[in-house]
């Protein structure tokens, strides 16, 4: 028997989230968004 | 049934467990080392006989069919191409490129300083264009240097005239600056839409004045703290920016010390970020002294285990694996981590137009003016458009590339000579710390059941 964990608290596949950049939009005015 | 392209599997750092997620089907799981072998089994093509795992891999997308698995991004790439159509556009403001500082490790150092003044004409016509190119779209200003907020009457005029024109068309300005005279700008920033200010501390006293220095010489620490607490006194949001390398790392525990002995991250107007030293355009003086993208995080990973108090000044990200841990659910596939020319833009005093605060400054890199005639190299333009992973060569067969989103099109070009090529992030090692750091605590644990019941609580 599998004991694989999830990790996505929201139903499977549905995902309402932004893409990783954008989660930190108010945070790129940054020289170092480009490393 | 096809083991899953997208599929990212590794083992989590000083732990018996793994992790796999996959981006596209928005999947993340822990596995204990008899699933791993499993997987491991399966993604060697090899037979099996768990039906129950393989139905599980299965329905979380982990395994599937091939043409469902393309169908599948294709709708994904459309729904990005949509959201990122109605994304808000950064729009930096260049109003000079002289500093009064002289950092040890500053990458305009050679960038020209054309002896032009920012007149109001240059401002109006930076608006004027702005509000034409971008209509419709949300947008904010963010202005850059150079360092941006010199302390002379002219300057702080004609920072005040760019303030009133943001406010006229109702957009927000953030601004990166030194920070050395924030503290002399307050009045000129307090009850304005500022949505935020970004400012460098490379640590405590002694350490940040060895490497952020005025051109005189003299220590520029104490004037930064003073502007910080001004700030905040006022309610405006700081971004405080440490930029790392092998000289000054083994101070962070210090400044996160000080920072929170000062208050600071305690205050919803305070946030921070790390920011590696690393060569943009051109070969530093040592090199040796930088970090590699991993090696820095593996420092901070480490740090962090000797000092967790470092976590209440700042959370590393480690790709995608903070954002998991406070949100439950991963983001959505990253098809292009470059914003240059899609949302974001990059305008100076001479007149001229970049793709973004890479390029900003560089002669050969200017996409055309807004100032005093309006121009535009398309050919440029679109190129700068068109970099996604779809694009880039490299990218089209690589199982990171949704968490990737391919990097920086300035570092590829400078690398390549083609925006279109790739600048890749170290994303499987970025994980196996964040699992450890966020989802495992660094611990190895006895029993993974166990584990399974902490997640629960």
């Amino acid at each position: 028997m599998t004991i694989m964990k999830s990790l996505i608290k929201k139903k499977e596949g549905k995902v309402n989230a932004k893409p990783a950049q954008c989660c930190a939009k108010t945070s790129k005015i940054i020289v170092g968004c480009h490393d | 049934m096809k083991y899953s392209k997208y599929n990212i599997f590794s083992k989590i750092r000083d732990s018996e467990n793994y992790f796999i997620i996959n981006l596209l089907t928005g999947n993340a799981d822990i596995l204990g080392i008899p699933d791993a072998e499993k997987l491991k089994a399966i993604r060697n093509g090899e037979a099996f006989s768990d039906e129950a795992f393989y139905g599980e891999l299965t329905a979380k997308g982990y395994m599937s069919e091939e043409a469902d698995e393309t169908r599948l991004y294709r709708n994904r790439y459309l729904d990005f191409l949509d959201s990122r159509n109605k994304d808000e556009i950064q729009l930096f403001f260049v109003t000079n490129y002289s500093c009064n500082f002289a950092c040890t490790y500053c990458y305009q150092d050679q960038y020209n300083n054309p002896n032009l003044e920012l007149s109001n004409d240059v401002i109006d016509s930076f608006f004027n264009y702005i509000k034409k190119e971008f209509a419709g779209r949300d947008k904010y200003i963010t202005v850059f240097g150079g360092e941006p907020l010199l302390n002379s009457p002219k300057q702080k005029a004609a920072i005040e005239y760019l303030l009133n024109k943001a406010s006229d068309e109702k957009l927000e300005v953030s601004f990166v600056t030194n920070g050395y005279s924030l503290d002399s700008y307050i009045n000129i920033l307090r009850n304005r839409s500022i949505r935020e200010i970004q400012i460098t501390l490379d640590g405590t006293r002694a350490v940040h004045n060895k490497r952020r220095f005025l051109k005189s010489g003299n220590g520029t620490f104490d004037a930064i703290v003073r502007g910080i607490d001004a700030c905040l006194l006022n309610k405006i949001t700081v971004n405080l920016r440490m930029v790392i390398d092998k000289e000054n790392i083994d101070n962070l525990p210090d400044l996160a010390r000080f920072a929170i002995e000062k208050g600071w991250t305690k205050s919803q107007y305070f946030k921070t970020q790390i920011g590696r030293n690393y060569e943009l355009h051109h070969c530093q003086s040592a090199p040796d002294k930088l970090f590699g993208r991993i090696s820095l995080f593996e420092e901070i990973y480490e740090l962090t285990k000797l000092h967790p108090h470092i976590l209440e000044f700042y959370k590393p990200a480690y790709s995608i694996a903070k954002f998991l841990s406070e949100n439950g659910n991963l983001p959505n596939p990253l098809f292009d981590s470059c914003p240059a020319c899609k949302t974001e833009w990059a305008f100076d005093y001479t007149g001229q137009i970049y793709s973004c605060t890479a390029t900003v400054g560089k002669e050969d890199e200017s996409l055309g003016s807004f100032y005093p005639v309006i121009t535009q190299n398309k050919e440029k333009i679109e190129q700068w458009e068109s970099r996604d992973v779809t694009a880039i060569p490299e990218c089209k067969d690589c199982n990171l590339q949704l968490a990737c989103g391919g990097g920086c099109g300035s570092v590829a070009k400078n690398r390549t000579g083609n925006e279109c090529s790739s600048d890749c992030r170290p994303i499987t090692e970025l994980l196996e710390l964040g699992f450890s750091e966020y989802f495992e605590n660094g611990k190895v644990p006895n029993n993974f059941s166990d584990k399974i019941l902490d997640y629960q609580n």
